[in-house]
């Protein structure tokens, strides 16, 4: 059952996933050639930090593709046949991700693989660390949470995202009140805290992706 | 009598335009059942909830014993199902859309499928998306019959399908009920192709179940009488008299329901004289049916 | 409003203003520039007056009550004692637990608490002012702070941190800082000198990183702060210097700095540094002298202030008098330390894994609570 599953799933996200494993190893290689003939360590630093935001966006991105390949037929067949299926609903959508999740590992592999062969076969400058392992499973997170957002997302009904929706206008909406009547609550300020910085739910995107760091 | 869908005071409302409201139904086991209604009537809406791919508002389900939605694994796996409009993954093949289904039917008759699939003449390697409408109304019945279901559920199965396909498609549903005593509901608007197939009948109309009885007493039981000097009330009548219309020179034209020859006499009893009993065939008893449902509100 | 020491300063810049003014004027017809030194004159008193004015208003409001609480002498209205007293008191032990008595009675000095009268907001807290009272009675360097305890103690704790240092000679000021610190020193500190020392431009800060001690104190100032320029940089890092900081360098500075880069010219590239000021070409970002100097008082309890006081001002003779122990051992010490607090999960923290994987969990329930798939 699982293997058709991601038959049907590796048949759908392929193209993403193959792109997914040419971008996770050209990153880390790109990165370091960028910075290799950096005159000091910061401009080392600097250099490596440039490419930083390619490890989350990649992440974001192969994590949104997956997800939208996951449903995009149930959806065309407006969820018709996996209803209609003989198995519980909840472990259709545990098949589904989880065949999902196996699509994320080729390119989380190919990152580590970069990473690593990145980090072993050249001379690092004085004072600087590799960290290929710790980047690879952070972007292996990054990947793994973007999917399983937008797979949720995905899998909700209209009525739940105009659910979110609603509490995201509720919430800017007490802000600007708030704002009016003079009361520094910073409900947004409150909020984006809670999500972006650590262990905030999707600090895992912000902050500083270092294959080489200090 | 043993039922294999049995429904009881079904209620679903899913807007303000429309609602099932009371619905009861009945299909014998081993039954092929036609579901008879116009379109908008609701038949879709009512296999659905049979099925479990909506949650009822009101009333309960029983399916080939089992109460639904709450069993609906163990009565999914015994019921096949073509739906109205196509389902199935366009991106797959044919191939692979059969392999897909059989991963989850546990009595999937692997040479069967694979019989049927040359019988209608589908190719394993051609893609669901570039299917022609009848093939992929094949194939979606295929699926449905060689995962060797106990109930097959049938949502206007032949609708936009050509004569030949449609001919190839009921034979293959005949073959398989003749063959495995499996009970069939068929719901449809086109009123002929059941008449052909079917022993039992329920008519829906705005979510409403207007009649339901064997084919037989549909197809026999509603006549056009001429009748001369017929009384005005009609009090105690063996039968239901569904509309009447004056005739100039002749009398008046009455379309009855539950009509049997030895009923000339009841009439007769009340002074009145019946001139000619026309057999009405399925279609136009269906409309006038309808027609007098909703004369009566 | 300007206060009186505002106003000082108002008055001093119109002094300035009108010397320089007068220079302009030389040569222009005298009775014109005997009128003008005249209207000076005259704006100069009315400022005078209305400085006087406030300083005998806020003397008129000097809080009656005297109390002594440890190192202080608080000047302060009845209402507020107690907060003064708690503040005051707290104060004291913290001074006390790093600075030991020499430190309390260096501290001392007299303090006016006074509560601010102002339109509050609803539900926003009273707050005091907290002055420094001078030998004449004037009230200097006013702070506003909430009216509670923590508050008000910190204000008093870092008023005598920088009152303590005032004990220290200008060497050990400007390497030091204008406060000498209370606090002991953290995990954080150490982390942050590491980072400074990997990304130091300085070779010396890299050697220093390799655990060469007298590097290290080349790199924090500690010895040889006189030729900074060469102390902390070889030729190699001169020119990378000048290098990275291609395109601040003014017109009159490039053919230097062009022959630095280009012509590998030692002489060229130290002409253009020199035309930076010391602080800017410190190796380390800053802190980490303190940061040692902590170390030091640590090591040293609370009779690091006492000796602190005999030493001369020199920054290595305070921090060997402060540790008790000779600078190398406490520079020994602080690399181990820096040494140790290597930031080891830079790119992923425990808690960020943490949440990321509590956000898969929450998603995943949300997609099986779906009301489509239930």
């Amino acid at each position: 059952m699982f293997r058709m599953i991601l038959k049907t799933q590796w048949k759908w996200a392929r193209i993403a996933v193959l792109a997914g494993v040419v971008g996770a190893f050209a990153v880390p290689m790109f990165s370091f050639a960028s910075a290799r003939d950096a005159v000091s360590p910061r401009a080392f630093i600097d250099a490596m930090q440039g490419w930083g935001a390619a490890y989350g966006f990649l992440a974001g991105v192969l994590g949104l593709l997956v997800a939208m390949s996951a449903w995009s037929s149930d959806y065309r067949g407006r969820h018709v046949y996996a209803l209609s299926l003989p198995i519980e609903r909840w472990r259709y959508v545990l098949l589904r991700f989880g065949a999902g999740v196996v699509c994320l590992i080729p390119p989380v592999i190919a990152l580590g693989v970069s990473a690593v062969l990145v980090t072993s076969t050249h001379a690092l400058p004085d004072g600087l660390h590799g960290y290929p392992v710790a980047l690879t499973i952070r972007f292996a997170l990054a990947a793994l949470v973007a999917f399983a957002l937008f797979f949720a997302a995905s899998s909700a009904t209209s009525r739940a995202a105009a659910a979110v929706l609603g509490l995201i206008a509720v919430l800017v909406v007490a802000e600007i009140l708030t704002d009016s009547a003079g009361l520094d609550v910073g409900i947004l300020d409150h909020v984006g805290r809670f999500v972006f910085v650590s262990p905030g739910l999707l600090s895992v995107f912000t902050g500083r992706w270092m294959l080489i760091d200090v | 009598m043993t039922l294999a869908v049995e429904t009881q005071g079904l209620r679903y409302q899913p807007g303000k335009s429309f609602a099932l409201a009371d619905l009861s139904l009945h299909v014998p086991e081993g039954a092929i059942y036609g579901f008879l209604g116009p379109n908008g009537a609701g038949k879709t809406t009512t296999l659905r909830l049979l099925l479990g791919l909506l949650r009822p508002q009101g009333g309960t389900i029983r399916i080939l014993g089992r109460a639904m939605p709450g069993e609906y694994v163990d009565v999914l796996a015994r019921t096949g199902y073509v739906p109205e409009r196509p389902h199935l993954d366009p991106t797959l093949s044919v191939a692979e859309s059969m392999e897909l289904h059989a991963a989850f039917h546990r009595r999937w008759d692997a040479a069967w499928a694979t019989t049927l699939q040359q019988q209608f003449r589908l190719r394993g390697d051609a893609r669901v998306g570039a299917l022609s409408k009848g093939e992929t109304g094949k194939l979606m019945m295929l699926l449905a019959l060689a995962q060797q279901p106990e109930l097959l559920v049938l949502d206007e199965p032949t609708d936009g399908l050509d004569p030949v396909v449609r001919r190839d498609v009921l034979e293959a549903v005949l073959e398989y009920v003749s063959e495995r005593r499996a009970t069939v509901l068929i719901s449809s608007h086109l009123v002929h192709e059941l008449e052909r197939i079917c022993d039992w009948v329920g008519v829906l109309d705005r979510g409403r179940l207007v009649a339901e009885m064997p084919m037989e007493d549909f197809k026999n039981g509603i006549k056009r009488l001429l009748v001369r000097d017929a009384p005005s009330a009609l009090d105690g009548a063996p039968f239901t008299l569904l509309t009447r219309k004056d005739v100039p020179g002749v009398g008046e034209q009455w379309l009855v329901r539950g009509w049997a020859p030895g009923m000339r006499e009841f009439l007769e009893g009340v002074g009145a004289t019946v001139t000619d009993v026309v057999d009405l065939d399925l279609e136009d008893g269906f409309v006038e049916m309808l027609r007098s449902f909703r004369d009566n509100g | 409003m300007c206060d009186a020491r505002r106003l000082a300063t108002c008055l001093s810049l119109l002094v300035v203003l009108a010397t320089a003014g007068a220079r302009t004027l030389r040569g222009q017809d005298p009775a014109a520039y005997r009128a003008r030194i005249e209207r000076l004159q005259r704006t100069q008193a009315a400022l005078a007056a209305l400085a006087a004015r406030q300083d005998s208003a806020r003397r008129g409001a000097i809080p009656r009550d005297t109390i002594v609480e440890g190192a202080f002498t608080i000047l302060v209205d009845s209402a507020d004692r107690a907060l003064a007293r708690s503040a005051a008191a707290r104060a004291t032990r913290v001074i006390a637990s790093r600075m030991g008595a020499a430190g309390v009675a260096a501290a001392a000095r007299t303090i006016a608490v006074r509560r601010v009268a102002r339109a509050n907001k609803p539900g926003t807290p009273p707050v005091v002012e907290v002055m420094d009272v001078d030998s004449t009675g004037r009230l200097t360097g006013a702070q506003q702070q909430v009216a509670d305890v923590d508050a008000v103690a910190r204000d008093l704790e870092e008023r005598s941190a920088r009152r303590l240092m005032s004990a220290f000679g200008p060497a050990v000021q400007r390497w030091a800082g204008r406060d000498i610190p209370l606090d002991l020193p953290g995990t954080d500190a150490w982390r942050n000198a590491h980072i400074d020392l990997v990304l130091s431009q300085s070779s010396i800060a890299r050697a220093c990183l390799d655990g060469d001690v007298s590097a290290c104190g080349r790199a924090l100032g500690l010895v040889g702060r006189d030729a900074p320029l060469a102390n902390w940089y070889d030729a190699q890092d001169r020119r990378f210097l000048v290098e990275r900081m291609r395109g601040q360098w003014t017109p009159g500075l490039q053919r230097d700095a062009a022959g630095c880069v280009a012509a590998r010219l030692d002489s060229a590239c130290n002409s253009v540094l020199a035309t930076l000021p010391t602080d800017a070409l410190t190796p380390l970002l800053g802190g980490e002298g303190r940061d040692v100097l902590r170390l030091a008082m640590s090591i040293g309890g609370p009779g690091a202030f006492a000796r602190m006081q005999a030493a001369a001002d020199d920054p290595a003779a305070v921090v060997q008098a402060a540790a008790g122990i000779s600078t190398d051992s406490v520079l020994a010490t602080w690399h181990t330390l820096v040494i140790q607090a290597r930031e080891q999960d830079a790119t992923l923290r425990l808690s960020t894994a943490v949440g990321a994987l509590f956000c898969v969990g929450v998603c995943g329930a949300l997609s099986l609570r779906s009301s489509r798939w239930r």
